[in-house]
């Protein structure tokens, strides 16, 4: 199984690599800035006077592209904006490894502990704070453990049911 | 009040108590910054 992984893997990746037909990669000029656009214009006009709706349609004008809807569109194909996708994408990323390193250094505390089962249904504040404070390096912690092989466990102790 | 404590680090009470907390900083976001989403905060005017 091992082996087939090793050989068919480099042969999947060279595969894809030149067999896959890349489009062509053009700048879309239907978008423009939302401050010049005749249609978001309009709703903004419509939109209510409300701090909720003047705010927003303020920024999205300096800030965003429209189309010829009137509505602001993300782009994909001008690398100088890919920044707007790739920060808020990497601290969803941080946020969520965050939440699942903390919560499995707690766990993993608590199993070390002589009341595992106490610690699960109440949440021991002190272990809870190393936890988070594991939890804010975990890019690190993942790279160490998988190095060190700590990250996952071997394949002999993976329970599999009887074939 | 030590068992009121106690009471508040039960799991299910701590949950409630974070998802507040979450719900809070993510209510005083959006009156900071309106419109906050992606492209309008990272990036300058095109």
């Amino acid at each position: 199984m091992r082996l087939l992984r090793i050989v068919l893997l480099p042969i999947l990746l060279v595969t894809i690599c030149f067999f896959t037909v890349s489009p062509a990669i053009a700048v879309n000029n239907t978008l423009v800035p939302c401050s010049k656009s005749p249609a978001f214009q309009q709703r903004k006009a419509k939109a209510p006077d409300t701090y909720y709706f003047e705010k927003p349609f303020q920024t999205y004008s300096s800030e965003l592209l429209c189309g010829d809807d009137g509505l602001p569109h993300l782009t994909l194909d001008r690398p100088e904006r890919a920044i707007d996708i790739a920060i808020p994408f990497a601290i969803f990323f941080y946020v969520a490894g965050f939440v699942g390193w903390s919560g499995r250094a707690y766990l993993q505390a608590a199993n070390k502990a002589s009341n595992p089962e106490e610690l699960e249904i109440f949440i021991s504040i002190p272990l809870a704070i190393q936890s988070f404070a594991q939890g804010l390096l975990w890019p690190l912690l993942a790279v160490k453990e998988f190095l060190s092989g700590e990250l996952t466990v071997k394949d002999n102790e993976i329970p599999v049911s009887p074939r | 009040m030590q068992y009121f404590l106690k009471y508040l680090t039960s799991a299910p009470v701590a949950a409630t108590i974070a998802l507040v907390v979450v719900a809070t900083v993510f209510i005083g976001l959006n009156l900071v910054f309106p419109g906050l989403q992606y492209g309008t905060y990272f990036h300058a005017a095109p």
